[in-house]
């Protein structure tokens, strides 16, 4: 029942973010609206419940297996891409290396050092 | 008509795609893990290749792996919305570095669309790209329809935001390893502006902490990203 329970809130929320967005016309995403209504409902209710946090785990542990069939459908995309490949190639790896660096490194500089049990 | 009409079932084909996906998935976690977690070894990346391979050797159209694989789309959809737990299991520890997060967050996402566009430009690639490509650092759902708006080609984008994503979490471990940031928070952060839902789910994989940092900036960031994109490209 816990289970139950924590699967039915997530897909609430949810299906709850996705009617805002559409009937706000909203450019924000839905997953995200949810993930903050989620952290909200958590903050008032000072706890995370049992069944949400099992069904959680469960899902964010095998998060990749649930990109896959969205990478499988670039399989439409081959042409696109074939026709830019190099230059795309070049743009994607210049810009994918600087700000994963460059974010990384600025944090780095800035935030009070956590020590090995992750406080500060 | 039946009295008793059930909704379609995928099928067997539908099914077979399933399974199919789950078991080349579950092959690959054993071989990362047989390898010590070799970064290389990514069961997204390579899952997928070899889905594609078979797909386009069997001539088989892809609605037909899609009958299973929409399934999993749904399932995404969850799991990115308890992204939410973990963020708030480490409320305490972000909000100490709220300050770094924010400053890292937005000149990390400057650069990502910058250097893209800069690029781009130099390499004289047609306007469509070049809208196309300034939604790169988005999350892919997001990616879509920020794309739209200003003229990109929607599937493009939602392509190149996946080759980034990949191709970020397979050289993050090496890149961070190299330069000596060994901040899991700061990495998060990193793999949430730089390589968006894949990248936060490695993150995650790794670690609760790591994987609130990248949920959290992915999410802003995706949604900064949303609201000044089409405000930039109006005034161009």
């Amino acid at each position: 029942m816990q289970l139950v329970a924590g699967i039915l809130l997530l897909a609430a929320i949810l299906a709850f973010s996705e009617w805002v967005k559409i009937s706000a016309g909203w450019a924000v995403p839905a997953p995200v609206l949810a993930i903050v209504i989620l952290v909200m409902i958590l903050l008032a209710r000072g706890a995370v419940p049992s069944g949400l946090r099992r069904v959680s785990a469960v899902l964010l542990r095998h998060m990749a297996l649930f990109f896959i069939p969205a990478l499988v459908a670039m399989i439409g995309l081959l042409d696109v891409l074939q026709a830019n490949i190099w230059p795309l190639l070049l743009i994607i790896i210049v810009s994918t290396i600087v700000p994963l660096w460059l974010t990384a490194f600025i944090f780095d500089r800035l935030a009070p050092r956590l020590d090995d049990e992750g406080r500060q | 008509m039946s009295l008793l009409s059930l909704p379609d079932v995928p099928g067997w084909e539908g099914l077979f795609w399933l399974a199919a996906t789950l078991a080349l998935y579950g092959f690959f976690l054993r071989l990362r893990r047989h390898f010590n977690d070799s970064g290389l070894l990514q069961p997204l990346l390579w899952v997928s290749a070899l889905l594609i391979a078979v797909l386009l050797i069997g001539d088989i159209p892809l609605s037909s792996y899609q009958l299973g694989g929409n399934w999993m789309v749904v399932i995404l959809g969850l799991s990115t919305v308890s992204i939410g737990v973990p963020i708030y299991d480490n409320l305490p520890i972000i909000r100490q570095a709220v300050g770094a997060f924010f400053v890292a967050m937005l000149l990390g996402s400057v650069s990502a669309v910058g250097t893209a566009l800069v690029m781009a430009y130099f390499l004289q690639l047609d306007a469509m790209i070049f809208a196309t490509l300034a939604t790169k650092s988005i999350t892919s759902p997001l990616a879509f329809g920020v794309s739209n708006e200003i003229g990109g080609l929607a599937a493009l984008a939602m392509g190149v935001v996946i080759i980034t994503g990949n191709f970020a979490v397979l050289i993050g471990p090496k890149l961070f390893a190299m330069t000596g940031i060994s901040d899991i928070r700061a990495q998060g952060l990193a793999y949430g502006v730089a390589a968006h839902g894949i990248g936060t789910a490695e993150a995650m994989r790794r670690s609760a902490l790591m994987g609130s940092f990248a949920g959290l900036s992915m999410g802003l960031n995706g949604v900064l990203t949303s609201l000044v994109l089409p405000v930039a490209f109006s005034l161009s």
